[in-house]
């Protein structure tokens, strides 16, 4: 049990180092793929990002921490496929046609990819053509879109036009978030909600998937 | 946002106190925007997004219950008085609204100096001549009896504007005539000698400030300067949010951004000319600054590709244009020169305080920084020189955050410590020696570095109270449980320095520090090979050296290769302005630099997470 209390901590504590070896060494202990990741890395994640949103931890740390907690599940991602463990959930995520700015989105991708998720990050620049074909081709029940400025975030309700005329809207929840962007913004262009950053967008995604 | 199928509109009657103003819209216009259009003061500075909550108004009819992005901003005491964000209200019933008291500034800061030290050749001439009086077979076209005598035979060319005039203006006086004239075009011609008057006006376009300068082109000297919030900050304090406005409200939208910049430049003409009572019409030179936006704006050429990737600015080079033509109110045919850009984001103003510097003549390396909501920075010398573009944010401005503001009276501009050890050594400098109302960039930077000293903040811009510095007492925990800083405690107006705010410096800082790191990086060079550090525009000019240098914002240089050059962008238009050699420079060192685009740069992100750390130096006495 120790041994998943260092693990967390390590990812809590931004040590990428050490992290794949603690993680080997819970695996050589006996420890279940799942078990890893869900007493270990899921609350060491929830952990950061809560303090986030407390404004008692930043940017950097997050991706620090998110980097701590890759390293370990490049151990265990092959591991969890052998398995047959079911993701949680399929995310696409991607910065909109136009916008270049990809820190924020980058952290959300991590945050969720931490919590569970399988994810798929299509970068900077997706067109709604882009989002559509990558709902397909993953099968994604999760679309996460991301604009930073106020002059992009309008090719939003142009994706969710994009998706609805695929025929893919019912399988998909649809997320935003950037700066320019609220609650308001997600009710008036019919997506599924707004997260304000990256540990809520998590809570956000769990919630869409057991409603 | 936008309305699809535009139905039969019904008009809502807007009433407006204190002025007590009243206007009709059409239903679902929104009501800042229908305010700003009708010329009222309403501050925001994010263009109506419900994001910086400055716009707020007390509705005292046709008031709505709250939204949630309104109770963010507004205390439930507010609330209940009935202010509400003007942004997030549709028009869609009759509404009266209050205006918040509301001062706008003229006359910021903009520091005179007096002599421009320049050899002195503005390239326009005043000639008066006796001109050939036609005698008996003398069939020679007026326009060459001028040309003979002032160019010899050099092949010129007139103005229409001066060609209309010319059979008149010859003949009022006996073909004793005055010209004014470049060396390749004739602008003007008047009857008999004039007064020897000549004006010309430096113009500095800021996305805040706009400045301009007049200076005398027979001596020289330059006479005044008055400058003006930019009269488009009303449709949105950044350069984003005016684009914003104009993809909204399109051909209409780009003719209003024009005309209220034109008009903000045309107002303070005359104000300067007042001062020594001289009319417009004796100015016949305009050199222009600014960022690729505002010139955009300023030309009425559309911006509207330059805000998304791949960041299509429709021009770049300096142009020249009779005044006229850009409804510049001095002589029509004045010669107006546009600086010219090096890319989207690197504009006028940059070109303008390189010329200035002359660093790019120098073959010791330096280094241009230009501190606004973008950074712009430019490093080289006589043969190579790049540059870059970082979003710095609105920390140094103060437009984001609760307690920020510009550089006026009230601000908190700087501060030191004069005792580590005991509560009471934190000494404020507020610009007026009034009670602090709120802080401005440069006391924003002070306070920052004074609180990574006493040990109030961590590594990563977290403010931790673990009451080891006597200081922890002013740590106070906010609602939403994070901690401020209680930099005043004047009951009327307490000023804090929050979080947030701190994670703001941290954005630029990160920003400006990245920028240069990725610029010595692709010029392959340390920081002590450079030989200068330029600090640029209002904020360079009043921040501490030794801050900026502590908090990590800059490589460690030594402090004295810092040097504040105030508003170079201001003068190096003048200096094109008294001098035409100037002008060719500008544009022959515009081609040299080399723009480098941040964010292609594979590792930014990287180095922009690591810039973000603030230096541990905790200080006692």
């Amino acid at each position: 049990m120790s041994l998943l209390e260092d693990l967390k901590d390590a990812v809590i504590e931004m040590e990428d180092e050490k992290t794949p070896e603690l993680t080997q060494k819970a695996l050589d202990e006996g420890n279940t793929p799942e078990a890893i990741l869900k007493k270990a890395l899921v609350p060491a994640m929830d952990f950061v990002g809560d303090q986030f949103e407390k404004g008692k931890r930043y940017v950097p740390e997050m991706v620090l921490s998110a980097q701590a907690m890759k390293a370990a599940m490049k151990l265990l991602r092959p591991l969890l496929a052998e398995s047959g463990i079911e993701p949680k959930g399929i995310v696409v995520i991607g910065t909109v046609e136009g916008d270049l700015h990809d820190i924020g989105q980058n952290l959300v991708a991590m945050m969720l990819e931490g919590a569970g998720f399988e994810v798929y990050n299509s970068g900077t620049e997706t067109t709604a053509d882009e989002f559509v074909k990558a709902i397909k081709e993953h099968n994604a029940n999760i679309v996460g879109l991301s604009a930073l400025i106020t002059t992009t975030m309008t090719h939003m309700p142009e994706v969710i036009e994009r998706i609805e005329d695929a025929g893919l809207r019912d399988k998909v929840k649809v997320i935003i978030g950037g700066a320019p962007v609220d609650q308001d913004y997600s009710d008036e262009i019919k997506a599924d909600g707004y997260a304000s950053d990256a540990g809520s967008a998590v809570k956000l995604a769990n919630k869409l998937i057991e409603g | 946002m936008q309305r699809k199928n535009k139905k039969k509109s019904t008009l809502y009657k807007v009433t407006v106190y204190p002025r007590g103003k009243i206007f009709y819209e059409e239903e679902d216009t929104n009501l800042f925007v229908a305010l700003a259009n009708a010329g009222l003061p309403v501050t925001g500075s994010c263009g109506g997004m419900g994001i910086c909550g400055k716009c707020s108004v007390k509705i005292t009819e046709g008031l709505l219950p709250p939204k949630d992005t309104e109770k963010n901003h507004l205390t439930g005491r507010e609330l209940s008085e009935g202010w509400r964000l003007a942004c997030k209200q549709n028009i869609d019933r009759n509404i009266t609204v209050v205006l918040k008291e509301y001062v706008q500034t003229m006359d910021a800061k903009v520091s005179m100096q007096k002599k421009v030290s320049v050899e002195l050749n503005p390239g326009i001439i005043k000639t008066y001549k006796q001109f050939p009086i036609p005698v008996k077979n003398d069939n020679l076209p007026d326009t060459e009896r001028v040309t003979r005598e002032i160019f010899k035979n050099k092949n010129i060319t007139y103005s229409f504007y001066s060609l209309r005039k010319l059979p008149y203006e010859l003949r009022r006086r006996n073909f004793k005539a005055t010209v004014i004239h470049s060396d390749s075009q004739i602008f003007d011609i008047q009857a008999g000698k004039k007064r020897n008057s000549m004006y010309g006006i430096a113009v500095d376009i800021g996305t805040t400030t706009i400045a301009v300068y007049l200076l005398n082109l027979i001596t020289g000297e330059e006479i005044a300067v008055r400058s003006s919030i930019n009269p488009q900050k009303r449709l949105g304090a950044d350069v984003i949010t005016r684009i914003k406005y104009l993809h909204d409200n399109g051909k209409k939208g780009m003719d209003i951004l024009r005309k209220s910049v034109v008009s903000g430049i045309n107002s303070l003409i005359h104000q300067v000319c007042t001062v020594i009572g001289t009319k417009t019409i004796y100015i016949y030179k305009a050199t222009v600054v600014g960022n690729p936006i505002m010139l955009h704006f300023f030309t009425g050429v559309s911006p509207a590709f330059i805000d998304h990737s791949p960041y299509n600015p429709v021009f770049r080079n300096g142009m020249t244009y009779n005044a006229g033509q850009l409804k510049l109110a001095i002589h029509k045919e004045a010669l107006v020169q546009v600086f010219p850009s090096i890319s989207g984001y690197v504009g006028g103003d940059i070109t303008s305080g390189v010329l200035y510097t002359e660093m790019h003549k120098r073959k010791k390396l330096s280094l241009f920084i230009d501190i606004g909501t973008n950074a712009e920075i430019v490093l080289g010398n006589n043969e190579n020189m790049i540059a870059c573009s970082a979003p710095a944010g609105p920390a140094f401005e103060g437009a984001c955050n609760k307690y920020g503001m510009s550089a006026l009276p009230g601000a908190v501009n700087h501060a030191s410590i004069l005792n580590y050890d005991s509560s009471d050594g934190l000494k404020l400098d507020v610009i007026g020696n009034i009670q602090p109302k709120g802080i401005c960039g440069s006391g924003i930077i002070d306070l920052t570095t004074i609180f990574c000293q006493l040990g109030l903040l961590n590594k990563a811009g977290t403010f931790i109270n673990d009451g080891q510095s006597p200081y922890s007492c002013y740590l106070e925990e906010m609602k939403n449980k994070q901690l401020q800083f209680m930099v005043s405690d004047d009951p009327r107006h307490p000023v804090y320095l929050t979080q947030q705010d701190i994670r703001e410096v941290q954005l630029a800082k990160g920003a400006i520090r990245s920028g240069i790191d990725i610029l010595l990086k692709e010029y392959q060079i340390e920081p002590h090979e450079i030989e200068t550090v330029y600090l640029a525009g209002a904020f360079g000019n009043f921040i501490k050296r030794e801050s900026v240098l502590q908090l990590g914002m800059l490589p460690r240089f030594p402090v004295d290769v810092l040097v504040q050059v105030g508003n170079a962008a201001g003068e190096g238009a003048k200096l094109a302005l008294l001098n035409k050699d100037k002008w060719d420079e500008v544009n022959e060192l515009s081609d040299r630099i080399e723009y480098f685009g941040l964010s292609s740069h594979e590792k930014f992100s990287e180095i922009f997470m690591k810039s973000m750390y603030f230096p541990v130096c905790r200080v006692s006495n």
